[in-house]
């Protein structure tokens, strides 16, 4: 029998629209009109960056409403489906058990992109209208914020499959924080001067997913020149770690007792 | 079509709780073409049993094998099967005619037919005038209904529904009643628990029935029936005179008004029957005395 990987976008659109109609989207708007009205205050009490504040306040909330919803719907993304038995349903189908978690992550990912696409207009929109040049620097930041943000799904994903919502979200959100403090740690002359421990922190930085590195934007409002190579790599990185965690996902759901 | 054979199944204790069997080496398997009801009380193993059946969890030991006819792959197996979970919860923001797309499209039906079926099998569980509406917005009996009708899209050969007839209104439970009739006839196989003993009754032949995860029970419905039914008659008599009934005073088991009802072994029946003619008694009703199949099950006094 052939396998039907069209099973997969099957379960991304019907996710999609379940999602959608749930009125998150309600939620991009609102923040949105919301940023335009920040935008507008805040430039009103800055003294000579209005369009630093434009764009500041623009990323902000592009990138903390795209982590939130990749970190409260991706906890429920399947755990919920198992709790509530919709997973029973869709699993007595003729699909691998893979291709339900790839299509749900396909589908939450696309909502991530809608999101992102939606604020990031409202952003451009006002850095536009305030004198701000869009370049191609500022649309690969925007990318790079999806990538962060779906990386993080993916990996409150795996917590949410070995362990249950609460501490998935703990976990989530700790691993997040602590990648971005990981760096000044290291470079702490504590340390530094402490071989054991930076080979330990050395170690820890291969293992856990690196956030930072997907996070451009203060290389964008501070003008700072990055070179194509250190773009390139950080894209493939983020990509790289989303698909293992990916694949790890769906070992782990494929043999995972639906109890 | 179906052999389930030596399934335990024990869940793990952790540190919140102990470990405990919920199925022990249970056996059974299912004809082709039959019609089976699955018993037993809550926490009985039903739903842990049928999981294992589906493949959503695994057995601590023993194996479950399907039959070459319902395919020859796992994938193969489920396209000829459909499966309705207990107590579904289907996702509240979608209506009810997209989820039956989304199960349809993951079965692999071509359009022009799932549109066909959709129709088909929404109107003969009146659930046609709600697809449009979101699940969301459902009652208990519609979810029910429409948790049934995904489970028919795809013509299955084998049906698995783990208490289908739950949340039902009496004219919904006949519908469902109904349609598994007529599908049994049509020659699909059909493995339907329940805890309501009255409609395994009626509408299976076969019954297996699981106590605390043993099986107490496998086989015909009314070889159980007869194997329980007693040589004993219950007669009501109307307005009796004294002397007439004095002789058989001990085997009165109910008076009420101008009613008496004896119970009695089916040697003493004619006689007291032919006793009644000659006194002029009237006869109101004579009944073989009959356990139902809840008693049966339920009453530890019978034999399984």
């Amino acid at each position: 029998m052939n396998y039907n990987f069209q099973a997969i976008f099957i379960i991304a659109k019907f996710t999609i629209w379940d999602i959608l109609r749930s009125k998150v989207m309600t939620n991009s708007l609102i923040l949105g009109i919301a940023l335009g009205i920040l935008t507008f205050v805040g430039k009103e009490f800055t003294f000579g960056a209005p369009l630093k504040i434009s764009l500041d306040l623009g990323m902000a909330m592009v990138s903390i409403s795209t982590k939130g919803i990749a970190l409260f719907f991706g906890i429920g993304l399947i755990s919920k489906e198992i709790e509530t038995r919709t997973v029973y349903m869709v699993l007595s189908k003729p699909i691998k058990r893979y291709y339900f978690i790839l299509g749900k992550t396909l589908g939450l990912s696309s909502i991530l992109i809608i999101n992102t696409a939606i604020l990031s207009i409202f952003c451009l929109f006002f850095y536009g209208i305030n004198g701000g040049v869009i370049d191609e620097f500022l649309l690969m930041t925007i990318v790079m914020t999806i990538l962060e943000a779906m990386l993080l799904m993916v990996l409150v994903i795996f917590f949410s499959l070995v362990t249950n919502p609460i501490l998935a979200f703990i976990y989530g959100l700790g691993i997040f924080f602590i990648s971005y403090g990981l760096d000044p740690i290291a470079n702490s002359l504590y340390v530094h001067n402490n071989s054991g421990l930076r080979n330990i922190l050395e170690v820890i930085k291969f293992i856990m997913p690196n956030f930072k590195l997907l996070n451009f934007r203060d290389y964008l409002l501070y003008n700072q020149s990055v070179d194509y190579s250190f773009r390139l790599s950080c894209f493939i990185y983020a990509i790289g770690y989303i698909s293992f965690l990916n694949i790890v996902n769906s070992i782990v759901f494929s043999r995972k007792n639906l109890d | 079509m179906i052999k389930f054979q030596g399934i335990s199944k024990v869940f793990d204790s952790d540190i919140t709780k102990k470990a405990f069997s919920a199925l022990t080496s249970v056996d059974f398997h299912l004809e082709e073409g039959s019609i089976t009801g699955f018993l037993g009380a809550n926490g009985a193993g039903k739903t842990t049993s049928l999981k294992i059946l589906m493949g959503f969890i695994k057995a601590t030991s023993g194996t479950v094998e399907f039959s070459e006819k319902l395919g020859r792959s796992p994938l193969e197996v489920k396209k000829n099967i459909g499966y309705l979970p207990e107590r579904p919860f289907f996702y509240p923001d979608l209506k009810g005619g997209e989820f039956l797309q989304f199960m349809g499209q993951l079965n692999q039906m071509p359009r022009r037919e799932l549109n066909r079926e959709i129709k088909k099998w929404s109107k003969r569980l009146s659930i046609d005038f709600a697809l449009d509406r979101k699940i969301c917005t459902y009652s208990k009996g519609m979810l029910q209904r429409l948790g049934v009708t995904s489970s028919l899209l795809s013509s299955p050969r084998l049906l698995i529904l783990d208490e289908p007839l739950s949340g039902l209104d009496p004219v919904g439970r006949k519908d469902i009643k109904d349609i598994l009739k007529d599908l049994h006839v049509e020659g699909i196989t059909i493995f339907f628990s329940s805890h309501i003993v009255q409609d395994v009754e009626e509408i299976s032949s076969r019954l297996i029935v699981l106590e605390e995860g043993r099986l107490i029970y496998d086989g015909s419905t009314l070889d159980l029936l007869e194997n329980n039914s007693q040589n004993k008659y219950i007669i009501d008599f109307i307005d009796v005179q004294d002397e007439f009934i004095r002789p058989f005073e001990k085997l009165i088991i109910n008076t009420s008004g101008r009613l008496l009802q004896l119970e009695v072994e089916e040697a003493q029946k004619d006689k007291i029957v032919s006793q009644s003619v000659a006194h002029n008694v009237q006869i109101k009703q004579i009944l073989k005395k009959q356990p139902t199949l809840e008693e049966i099950i339920y009453n530890k006094q019978y034999e399984l």
